[in-house]
């Protein structure tokens, strides 16, 4: 039963199709999302007792973070469909995901060193939050490097994704290093488990920016996928219809 | 409603801002731009296939 629920989603044309349906919703939610939480945040929030106006920042750093390590856990989760039954989708999804992860990352890591220079006065530090940050942003760049290193598509995908899953690792370190480690970044103002930390007028707005940077992503992703479809698919017969 | 351009801490709100909005935009661009020479390579190779 799960197999066949799974090879009614695999398939690249079904796929293709939903992406063109789907794309332009999700897209103009992003941006409505984007819009309505970016200038809810930086122009109308209150200031921050402590850290005055530069907390603004986090309406990117925070959405970029969170994005930055949940892409990787859903690579991880193709890996597994794609090592498990062949699903040739997976391997797709995986390499879409790979960009879309890279950049939120180094938008993470950028957001972050700005953040830096007036709150800790330094724009970098090897603590543990950061560096296992970095460690996830070059392993993205790895990931993409090497399956474009290969000629064997096949192999690729499979090497692809059983590093994908070791390298699932680096997360719960990156979750715990504020907690770990004696580290300059703070420990996390939400979570799924306690009420947040922060005032409800700064939290709305943050979580309208987490929703608008899914919805973006999403849309990115469906683009970038249609890519890599249409480069490895180009021989099969179904192609010639699409286009 | 906080000025950005006057804030002392303007600089770096709007710089994280204006990267994140340029790298997005591009980031878009581009795969606008692939996707549809992609599909024009495709439909060449259809042509020179038919021919």
């Amino acid at each position: 039963m799960l197999k066949n629920f799974i090879n009614q989603f695999a398939s690249p044309k079904t796929y293709l199709k939903r992406c063109d349906k789907y794309f332009i919703f999700v897209f103009s939610a992003g941006l409505i999302f984007l819009a309505v939480g970016w200038i809810w945040g930086i122009f109308y929030s209150p200031t921050d007792a402590e850290q005055g106006d530069v907390y603004r920042i986090i309406y990117l750093h925070v959405p970029t973070s969170i994005y930055a390590q949940l892409i990787y856990w859903i690579m991880a989760f193709w890996a597994m469909i794609h090592l498990v039954w062949r699903v040739r989708l997976a391997a797709y999804l995986i390499k879409a995901a790979a960009y879309i992860g890279l950049l939120s990352t180094f938008l993470a890591l950028f957001s972050g060193s700005i953040w830096g220079i007036p709150t800790w006065g330094t724009w970098w530090q090897w603590d543990a939050r950061i560096t296992s940050t970095l460690i996830l942003f070059l392993m993205y760049l790895g990931l993409i490097t090497l399956h474009n290193s290969f000629n064997n598509f096949d192999k690729s995908d499979r090497l692809m994704s059983i590093l994908v899953i070791v390298g699932t690792i680096n997360l719960p370190i990156i979750k715990k290093s504020v907690d770990w480690w004696s580290t300059l970044h703070q420990p996390a103002s939400i979570t799924l488990t306690k009420s947040p930390s922060i005032d409800i007028t700064m939290f709305i707005p943050l979580m309208i920016s987490i929703i608008a940077f899914g919805f973006l992503y999403i849309s990115m992703g469906f683009l970038m996928s249609k890519i890599i479809i249409l480069t490895r698919e180009k021989n099969k017969t179904w192609i010639d219809q699409y286009v | 409603m906080f000025d950005i351009f006057s804030s002392s801490h303007g600089v770096y709100i709007w710089s994280v801002y204006g990267l994140g909005i340029l790298l997005l935009l591009t980031s878009y661009l581009l795969l606008f731009k692939k996707v549809r020479d992609k599909k024009r390579q495709i439909k060449c190779l259809n042509t020179e296939r038919t021919d």
